[in-house]
């Protein structure tokens, strides 16, 4: 009994959440290609898990419309809907085992008794638990809980399956296990996946796509390499790999080397121009795009102070102030400074990029 | 492509459900008798008199008896049926029209012609004369309730609750038989008050009766035996539940028991075993008159009499609330008191009590509810101190016969209860005092100061061991001929009750009390499961469901717990003795009572059990394609289990042990228990009385242990099943 894949597209159109006279959602308008995973990535109450609830059908869209492989579900309870999810809190039956927890969604299928018990099997194979079907779920570890929640979700072989940030009750290493796992499942029998996080690494790590999401609208979609290379703003430039945002403005847009030529007040920096429009700008400094030395080498460096040295083994994270901004820095082992140290600050043009300032 | 006129569609699963309800709507209209068949529906009689005028079904009877008006319902049924089978599937609306109109028209006609034709004047004069009709039989039943479910279900295929069909009917029939069985009987008594002498209605006559002198007083009476009341179990509830918790007492098994006993004890017995003790003939009574010559007097009939017993009865439900409460105080919190400098008679005064006070009110107001609703106790002992509670039993069963005056005390009754369980919903509602956030946290609670800790055990100590003492003299008087006056041992008592003789005709249930004991155990059984079904449904409704006017549906359902069994007695005899609905003197009615008594209990104890299961669960099982009533099945209840058990043990329990409801609703037939013992003491046959409270105290006590028992395997059995859900916060 080979579990298969199909996998369909999803729609979302203008769909809008409100609950009471807060909008959770906001018209959001969003496509999700057929065997793609999608994440929604946003900081917590930016309506991502109410988007994701929405596609379920947990949640009643206020107004809007979902379609799932073309099809209108908008008005479809979710066990119509052809979807299966992973819960934040795997929500596994207590009172059931391993084996009828994964069955369980198959119980209101054609398939025969046995035809059940083995597509089950099949779906725990994939997920590494043969040999547990008897065990309760109290009896699993949690990465084990949470490969049954996984394989009870694929045995229905659904149009979509969603994921509820299902790592977050996980320890560090076995979240990034449990990510490597579900991406590669995701790959191999090529599902149409969305999965919610507000783990920003997560999200690089295991997205075809991502959506970021603020205060109930999409900030931005765009590739893992779109995102953290090309924010659409400061709101994503900053959640996507942290980032030191540096007001400046554009004082010349050189034409002909595609560069523009920023002032910081104290520095002036030529970066690959991106089209801006106006010339109030941020400049996005990403961590490891600066490098400090003791002395000023070349021109485009800024004089500044370590203010705190903080060491973590692989690297050291040193915040300098300078100027008129502070600035969160990421330097090798060999770099060390104590707290208070004169030092200077040498920008990377090919690691930055700007924002609009508004 | 042209139609082809001989294939049916296909039908969806909601027309299929369709079909089914208007086929048994039908197979109610066509086949079985409409109204009350007289010598009863299980004896079969009426099918061989079927046609005849009181065993015609509802065609026959409007077709060969001349009540066309029935004519309509039977439509009502009918349309469906075709609707069912339209090419594009049935539209909602009509569906849930035709349940609507048929439903409406069903009791409208019910209300409006009764047992002498037409039930107003001005009506005969419009439309002439007609026939007579009696109650709903079990056909009018099975109509209504397919045209009930019709009308929800056609409201769920117009989208209604994402057109899941399990919740609209649920909802629905929840909603119809509260309103059915407790807010039409309690309106039917504002009604009865507003009777003029003259016959006719008036508003001023409701005033004219609450408020005059003679109401006043009663009422007056009860509010301060509240009170009192109220405040005492409170404080020895306090003392019980510190005791518990917070102090090194060894007996706490005993303190256990001691919070079991009210619920299995009869109302009355504690009365009871106080005339024992401090009546005219009770031993301490003449243990007083011999040591210290005080003379036997009828002291302990009255205010303090009811006092003393309201608070032996009621003080252990207060233990069991504040002790959820003491529970419920973070130790964490005393000890960052004592960290900051705190002793320990500051950290009580300034942590402990003031975290502790909603649960003080809580208990103060259930207190004060308990007494204004017992009406066991008063009957015994009450003396010249009229409450009101047993003044509306007085005014129906006694001479008086004032159906006018009992609706009045019904009506101040229910506003005292009612202000107590306002008061109690906005001092609540407004503060939160759980100290337990997230994470549960350990540490020690902190030690009562030594003041407060000898003054718990100089109150609580001695009381336990008078209620012991009181149990026990009970027991005992049982056993003796006339407790006090003549104390020769005899089991006189007990054969008289539950004598059993062998003769050669088999076994014969010689003893009076039997056929009463039976009914109250077949009775209180039968009304178990569905307490316990109503209850649970309500509930999963409430914590489970967000559908449009919950909150008042909330309202309603809890409303009922304040509704004393009194004016719930009063209010059936008022609604239900005549047609449509005609049940009183049937077993039925003391069912129907028990459930709708009973359910607010199941409802909350379905709640706490459903706060704990989590939510993710069911979301989870409807993502995998199970439906709502699949999920309840598969889901809910295997996990709710306890919380199952524990409610039908309470309804069962709780059935046998109430009086002050259905001592208006016996009958010679239908006899229970306490009404039978309550009768007893009324004679002052204080012996049976006391034999039979004791034998339906063990038999409660062994049913509730076999029980524990049983769920005690079980859970063994089950390797430790708990919910792991680890709550997930929502983005």
């Amino acid at each position: 009994m080979k579990i298969v894949s199909r996998s369909a597209a999803v729609r979302l159109d203008a769909v809008t959440k409100a609950f009471g006279s807060t909008v959770a959602v906001d018209a959001v308008t969003l496509d999700i290609e057929a065997g793609t995973l999608v994440t929604l990535l946003g900081p917590s109450g930016c309506g991502k898990t109410t988007t994701l609830r929405m596609i379920a059908g947990l949640e009643t869209q206020t107004s809007g419309h979902v379609l799932i492989g073309g099809k209108d579900v908008t008005l479809l309870p979710p066990n119509e809907r052809d979807v299966s999810m992973v819960f934040q809190s795997y929500a596994l039956f207590p009172h059931m085992s391993v084996i009828e927890n994964v069955s369980y969604g198959l119980r209101q299928s054609q398939l025969s008794r046995p035809a059940q018990r083995d597509k089950a099997r099949e779906g725990l194979k994939m997920v590494g638990l043969e040999g547990y079907d008897d065990r309760l779920p109290s009896e699993l570890s949690g990465g084990q809980q949470q490969r049954v929640a996984v394989a009870r979700a694929l045995v229905l072989e659904p149009q979509v399956l969603l994921f509820d940030e299902p790592l977050s009750n996980l320890d560090a290493k076995l979240r990034r296990r449990m990510r490597e796992e579900i991406r590669e499942l995701q790959q191999t029998l090529g599902l149409t996946s969305v999965y919610v996080t507000h783990d920003q690494e997560e999200a690089l790590a295991v997205s075809d796509k991502i959506v970021v999401m603020n205060k109930g609208r999409i900030a931005q979609v765009g590739t893992p390499h779109d995102l953290y290379e090309r924010p659409a703003d400061a709101f994503v430039a900053d959640f996507i790999g942290s980032a030191n945002l540096i007001p400046g403005s554009i004082r010349k847009r050189n034409e002909k080397e595609k560069t523009i030529t920023i002032d910081l007040g104290n520095l002036i920096v030529d970066v690959p121009v991106r089209g801006y429009e106006g010339n109030d700008i941020y400049l996005v400094v990403r961590p490891s795009g600066v490098s400090l030395d003791a002395k000023g080498s070349k021109a485009a460096s800024l004089p500044a102070k370590v203010e705190k040295a903080t060491y973590l083994g692989s690297h050291w994270e040193y915040t300098i102030s300078t100027a008129n901004s502070s600035m969160f820095v990421v330097q090798p082992t060999h770099k060390i400074f104590k707290p208070g140290a004169r030092v200077f600050a040498t920008l990377d043009p090919d690691h930055i990029t700007v924002v609009r300032r508004s | 492509m042209p139609p082809d006129p001989i294939t049916m569609p296909e039908l969806s699963k909601q027309s299929r459900h369709i079909l089914l309800l208007a086929i048994i709507g039908l197979i109610g209209a066509i086949a079985l008798p409409w109204y009350v068949v007289p010598s009863g529906f299980w004896k079969f009689t009426w099918i061989g008199q079927f046609g005849e005028a009181n065993a015609s079904s509802l065609f026959l009877q409007a077709l060969l008896h001349g009540r066309w008006q029935l004519l309509l319902i039977g439509l009502c049924l009918l349309i469906p049926f075709i609707e069912v089978f339209r090419r594009e599937g049935p539209r909602g609306s009509v569906i849930a029209g035709a349940g609507g109109v048929g439903l409406f028209w069903m009791f409208a006609q019910g209300f409006l012609i009764g047992l002498k034709g037409w039930n107003a004047s001005w009506l005969e004069l419009a439309f002439g004369p007609i026939s007579a009709q009696t109650g709903f039989g079990v056909g009018a039943v099975i109509c209504g309730g397919a045209l009930l479910l019709l009308f929800s279900t056609g409201l769920a295929l117009n989208g209604l609750m994402r057109g899941d069909g399990f919740l609209v009917g649920s909802i629905t029939v929840v909603a119809s038989c509260i309103a059915l069985f407790v807010f039409y009987p309690v309106f039917l008594i504002l009604i009865e008050s507003a009777v003029t002498p003259e016959g006719g209605y008036s508003v001023t006559a409701i005033f004219a009766r609450v408020f005059s002198a003679d109401v006043g007083q009663v009422t007056l009476n009860s509010l301060a035996l509240g009170v009192a009341t109220g405040l005492a179990t409170t404080l020895l509830g306090l003392g019980f539940a510190l005791l518990h918790k917070r102090t090194n007492f060894r007996a706490k098994g005993l303190l256990r028991l001691l919070a079991i006993l009210p619920i299995i004890t009869p109302p009355f017995v504690i009365g009871l075993g106080i005339i024992l003790l401090f009546g005219r003939n009770g031993v301490a009574t003449w243990l007083m008159s011999e040591l210290f010559g005080i003379p036997p007097s009828r002291w302990i009939y009255g205010f303090f009499g009811l006092l003393l017993v309201q608070t032996l009865a009621f003080a252990p439900i207060a233990y069991l609330v504040i002790i959820g409460v003491v529970e419920g105080i973070s130790p964490s919190m005393e000890e960052a008191s004592q960290t900051l400098r705190a002793n320990r008679w500051q950290t009580f005064a300034n942590v402990t009590w003031p975290l502790m006070r909603p649960g003080l009110a809580n208990a103060f107001l259930i207190g004060f509810v308990e007494s204004l609703a017992d009406f066991g106790n008063p009957l015994v002992l009450g003396g010249n101190y009229d409450v009101l509670s047993t003044d509306i039993f007085f005014a129906i069963v006694g001479s008086q016969n004032d159906p006018g005056r009992a609706a009045a005390l019904s009506i101040a009754l229910l506003a005292l209860t009612l202000s107590a369980f306002y008061l109690q919903r906005r001092w609540l509602g407004r503060r939160s005092y759980t100290t337990i956030a997230g994470k549960g946290d350990s540490g020690l609670p902190a030690k009562l100061p030594d003041g407060v800790r000898r003054l718990i055990y100089m109150t609580a100590v001695p009381w336990l061991a008078f209620t012991v003492l009181l149990y026990g003299i009970t027991l005992i008087g049982g056993f003796v001929k006339s407790l006090g006056i003549d104390n020769t041992l005899t089991f006189q008592h007990y054969i008289t009750a539950f004598g059993i003789e062998w003769t050669e005709r088999g076994l014969q249930w010689t003893g009076r009390a039997w056929s009463s004991f039976f009914t109250t155990i077949g009775v209180s059984a039968a009304a178990a499961p569905f307490t316990a079904a109503i209850g649970l449904l309500t509930a999963y409704l409430l914590n489970r469901q967000r559908f449009i006017g919950q909150s008042t549906f909330e309202f309603i359902t809890m409303l009922s717990f304040a509704i004393p069994g009194t004016v719930i007695g009063v209010s059936y005899i008022l609604a239900f003795n005549v047609p449509p609905i005609e049940i009183t003197g049937t077993g039925l009615i003391l069912v129907i009572c028990f459930i709708f008594r009973n359910m607010p209990v199941s409802i909350r104890a379905g709640i706490a059990a459903m706060s704990q299961i989590d939510r993710s669960l069911d979301e989870c099982s409807l993502m995998l394609r199970h439906g709502s009533f699949a999920t309840i099945r598969r889901v809910i209840l295997p996990l709710l289990r306890p919380a199952i058990i524990a409610s039908l043990v309470y309804a069962f329990v709780r059935a046998i042990t109430s009086v002050s409801a259905v001592i208006f609703l016996v009958s010679a037939q239908y006899n229970l228990a306490t009404a039978y013992i309550v009768g007893r003491v009324e004679v002052s046959d204080f012996g049976v009385a006391i034999a039979y409270s004791s034998v339906l105290i063990l038999f409660m006590l062994g049913a509730i242990g076999a029980i524990q028992l049983g769920v005690g395997e079980q859970r063994r059995s089950n390797r430790g099943i708990q919910p792991l859900a680890v709550r997930g916060g929502v983005a």
